[in-house]
């Protein structure tokens, strides 16, 4: 019986509720770091060059440039439990594969170790929860934003693999010099992003994040042009191929970190 | 301190066993807190060391969490009460019964209910309880110490525990509910059986105990049955028509023979003959009272008093006023019962303001006997003659007893009724008394009605039971006497005369139309931050939390029962980081505060209990007003928090979780940590209610997914605690 009654106020309380959201303990201004590991979902799927340059040797190697790490920073602000806007920053690295390469017809053939290649995120996101417990909890985000590439600038070992006269160096794999990219472009692009996160509270002011996100790197077109159908033959246009193709396919990431409950 | 003046003569007669029932305060327990209201579930499951051998070992496990953790939801409800006249009278009656078997009384203990189901029910820890609307409706000691018989045989013969294991080796389900129904049938006779014979054995008499199943066929009526009079409302200001009261007769239906097929309990005609041999030897012989008769009657006058308590809670108002006037011929003049009848007017005439006027008002399904024409002619009431009537009752008690605050809430409680209410006016109202009208109209000879008012006499025998009354061994007579001819068309425009000449209602209706106009502007508007207050200052009583742990779909008991007291460490723990006091009315606490908490514990959830019927438009007043005043004086704050959560723990299928991952890989570290973790949906409700003003203060409910973990619990709390208003 006391269950009856209790119900009936219960609906009553749920149809006439005034809830003013104050988010976890008070706060709704969120700051969360987050590590990050990339995979590149689609390695070896279309690639068909498996010879390396590690900056040492040539090596044959599989697999170097399938992960890559970074680290990730939100800010976030929370208007009711299920709903709220964040800023997202994320860098990461990755090793891109660099190609066999002649400079010119009948020219030399080398080979460049693997390039680093940071890229920056700079994401403003919807985030929302269908069973409202923001800033904790299951928390989806959906994001649209600018992203670039560049490789690192510094000094790249190089293997020239066969002589403009048509012979073999000696031995092979030597490292006879270094290469600095120079007519490099950074890539520009824009990205589309889903993370789907769970936010675990710790203690009042902290709670520990796991979470993943899938994404999509759309280039601006006419770099894609430039680089699809460039009309010089030429190394770097190679590495601008890689790097895009790099950037395409490491859609998916797990991420782990904290958050901070700011005010 | 003047209210405990006001409640402290009416404490000590009951410690002194005589009743004033002019100052009737709900029944309150007294005396030590038995084990059975001071333990928690969970240490009596712990401690129920007996086993059933009949049952296996996890059925007998489920047998105590159920029998343990079903009683408590009782005992705790805020209606159960021990140490109490009623109580202590059935005790009386027990120990004559089992005069020769000490040992069995030894293990009894009886308790109860503040209910308007008349119903009585053991358990198979030894308590009996019985409840107030069953005590109301017995004609003599013999009918209640039949019962009581009843139910201790159901103790003595273990029949709990044997349904209980019938349910595990039958598997009890829609299938063979038939089977089990008569299994139940038997226990019923068999219980019916030695029941009789304690009581011959006791010196009760036969034909008594033979008739204490007209109690059982009759208890939905009311607990007499009085022709109402015609003339009731009639006073030197209010004048009723006869005709308002309609000539339809609602018959009481008596049928013993009615199909038992889907029930779990005999018919009264099976159950009547199967206990005629042995008693109709008897027909004749023992006592209808073996203790005081005075006695009886002041229990049952208690119960019924409660009776009509109880009826205003659940918004059975117009029997709440047709037992009002059943009492009235015992007690006239009395204070209580005049109090009551205005809390009964204010309820209906909220619930017609309020739009739930069908929920209060008899069903005409249900009109039956003398109570009919009394319930019929409430139904029929508009709007405007509810109002004379509530005024024109309040307006007189108001005037007996001026000093009284609780009739001053009620009557702003009516006003503020009528303001809320969109289309009203006060034009309709006639300033002049009828009488004056009626003269007015003889004069003019206009032609307001032709009616003839019967004024009726009710010359029941005093001596007939309300049985007696109905199986026709009364009489009852009607006698005109004066012939008055007066206006029947609109009779009560005239009813609150007074008031209107006054203008003192008007005043005061339009001092509540600003402040019910100003309230909705500023709902309008958006609130700036800086003018907002914190809606709990310092201090906050907090009742039981209500706690529902799910699993599988399953209330688990002892989870439930670890999740409230972690929300009420949590509402602990917060309140003292945010240095608010708390009054923890919470079971946990009864063992220290004892039998006074406990009956304070009982005084808060009755006022939710009423509070959560009405409607927000009402300012409200509760019926045990006085005990509130108290609480609140007490603890030095009128916010009481009342919580409600659910949390549903599912089965978690990990391998189903993985695999979803691994479809959609970018989840798998989420459905992985889903399959491990212990997140599930968690409801919550939070009312701050402020009960002063009768209002809501503040409420917020959500449903989320958690662990169910204390930070979660704590976050809420304190969000809680620091909304502004």
């Amino acid at each position: 019986m006391i269950r009856y009654y209790y119900t009936i106020l219960l609906l009553f309380i749920c149809f006439s509720s005034n809830s003013q959201y104050q988010g976890y303990f008070g706060k709704r201004t969120t700051i969360s770091i987050d590590g990050i590991l990339k995979g590149n979902v689609f390695y070896n799927v279309t690639d068909d060059i498996s010879i390396y340059n590690t900056g040492k040797q040539m090596y044959e190697e599989k697999g170097s440039h399938l992960i890559s790490g970074g680290f990730n920073v939100s800010l976030a602000h929370y208007f009711s439990n299920r709903f709220g806007l964040a800023l997202d920053f994320s860098l990461y690295r990755n090793t891109i594969k660099t190609p066999l390469t002649a400079t010119t017809y009948q020219s030399d053939l080398f080979a460049v170790e693997k390039m680093k290649m940071n890229t920056i995120h700079f994401i403003p996101k919807i985030e929302f929860s269908s069973l409202g417990n923001l800033p904790i909890g299951f928390t989806h985000s959906f994001g649209i934003g600018y992203s670039r590439s560049s490789i690192v600038d510094r000094d790249y070992n190089k293997i020239t693999i066969i002589d403009n006269s048509g012979q073999s160096t000696l031995p092979p794999g030597t490292y006879l010099s270094t290469f600095r990219p120079t007519r490099l472009r950074d890539l520009h692009g824009l990205v589309l992003e889903y993370g789907l996160k769970l936010k675990l509270p710790i203690n009042e002011f902290m709670a520990f994040n796991i979470g993943s996100n899938v994404r999509l790197n759309i280039p601006f077109p006419n770099r894609v042009f430039e680089v699809l159908e460039g009309s010089t033959y030429g190394f770097e246009d190679e590495v601008a191929k890689s790097m895009t193709r790099t950037r395409a396919w490491n859609i998916v990431d797990i991420r782990a970190g904290l958050t901070f409950m700011l005010f | 301190m003047k209210k405990l003046l006001i409640l402290l003569p009416f404490l000590v007669t009951q410690v002194l066993g005589q009743i004033d029932f002019n100052n009737f305060i709900t029944l309150q327990s007294s005396g030590k807190i038995p084990s059975d209201f001071s333990d928690l579930a969970r240490e009596k499951v712990a401690g129920d060391d007996i086993r059933n051998e009949n049952l296996s070992k996890k059925n007998d496990t489920q047998f105590k969490q159920n029998i343990h953790y079903s009683l408590d939801k009782i005992i705790h409800s805020g209606e159960c009460v021990y140490g109490d006249p009623i109580s202590n009278y059935i005790s009386d009656v027990a120990k004559n019964l089992l005069k020769d078997d000490k040992e069995l009384y030894s293990k009894l203990r009886f308790y109860t209910l503040k209910s308007n189901v008349a119903n009585a029910f053991s358990t198979h820890q030894g308590i009996i309880v019985f409840t107030t609307g069953l005590i109301s409706q017995f004609a003599n000691e013999t009918q209640l110490a039949f019962v009581l018989a009843h139910e201790i045989a159901h103790y003595k013969e273990e029949h709990v525990v044997q349904t209980f294991e019938w349910k595990t080796q039958n598997k009890y389900n829609r299938e063979n509910l038939g089977q089990f129904n008569n299994y139940s049938k038997e226990k019923e006779f068999e219980a019916d059986t030695k029941a009789s014979q304690m009581c011959l054995d006791a010196g009760y008499s036969a034909s008594e105990v033979y008739n204490s199943f007209d109690v059982l066929m009759f208890c939905h009526l009311p607990f007499d049955e009085i022709k109402f009079p015609l003339d009731y409302f009639n006073t030197p200001l209010f004048y009723v028509p006869v005709k308002e009261f309609g000539k339809e007769i609602f018959p009481i239906k008596m049928d013993e023979a009615y199909d038992d097929e889907n029930s779990t309990h005999p018919n009264i005609e099976k159950r009547k003959e199967m206990i005629r041999p042995l008693l109709e030897k008897s027909f004749g012989t023992g006592q209808s009272f073996i203790n005081s008769e005075t006695e009886f009657n002041t229990i049952r006058n208690y119960a019924r008093f409660e009776s009509i308590r109880t009826n205003i809670i659940n918004l059975e108002l117009s029997k709440a006023l047709y037992q009002i006037f059943l009492l009235e011929k015992d007690f006239p003049n009395n204070f209580a019962l005049e109090r009551m009848k205005c809390h009964a007017w204010v309820g209906l005439l909220n619930a017609k303001n309020n739009g739930y006027w069908s929920d209060v008002v008899v069903n005409k399904r249900e009109l039956e006997g003398e109570s009919a024409i009394l319930y019929q002619y409430i139904r029929k009431l508009d709007k405007y003659a509810l109002a004379a009537h509530t005024l024109r009752t309040l307006e007189d008690a108001s005037k007996k007893y001026p000093e009284n605050d609780e009739l001053k809430k009620l009557y702003n409680s009516s006003i503020y009724s009528i303001a809320s209410n969109s289309i009203w006016s006060w034009s309709k109202y006639s300033d002049i008394p009828f009488q004056e009208a009626f003269t007015i109209n003889k004069e003019t000879k206009d032609t307001l009605g032709n009616e003839t008012v019967t004024e009726v006499t009710n010359t029941d025998k005093e001596s007939l039971s309300k049985y007696d009354r109905i199986k026709g061994t009364g009489t009852g007579k009607n006698t005109s006497t004066n012939s008055v001819i007066a206006d029947s068309a609109n009779y009560f425009l005239f009813g609150i005369s007074d008031l209107i000449a006054s203008k003192s209602v008007i005043n005061t209706y339009n001092n509540y139309q600003i402040e019910i106009n100003k309230k909705k502007e500023q709902e309008n508007i958006k609130k700036k931050n800086s003018e907002k207050v914190k809606i709990i200052e310092n201090k906050l009583i907090v009742v039981e939390p209500t706690t529902y742990y799910y699993l599988r779909n399953k209330n688990d008991f002892s989870k439930s029962d670890v999740y409230q007291n972690k929300l009420i460490d949590a509402i602990t723990d917060v309140a003292q980081k945010q240095n608010i006091k708390i009054f923890d009315y919470s079971t946990n606490t009864l063992d220290q505060g004892g039998t006074a908490l406990f009956n304070q514990r009982s005084t808060i959830m009755n006022y939710l209990k009423q509070y959560a019927n009405l409607n927000e438009n009402t300012l409200f007043v509760p019926v045990d007003y006085e005990l509130i005043q108290g609480i609140q004086q007490k603890c030095g704050t009128n916010k009481v928090l009342f919580t409600w959560t659910e949390y549903w723990a599912g089965d978690r299928s990990i391998v189903g979780n993985i695999i979803t991952g691994l479809i959609v890989p970018p989840t798998l570290p989420l459905m992985t940590l889903n399959a491990v973790a212990k997140y599930n949906t968690c409801k919550f409700v939070f009312a701050v209610i402020d009960m002063d003003a009768g209002k809501l203060d503040y409420s917020y409910s959500n449903t989320i997914k958690s662990s169910g973990g204390s930070l979660v619990l704590k976050s809420a709390i304190y969000n809680l605690f620091n909304v502004k208003k």
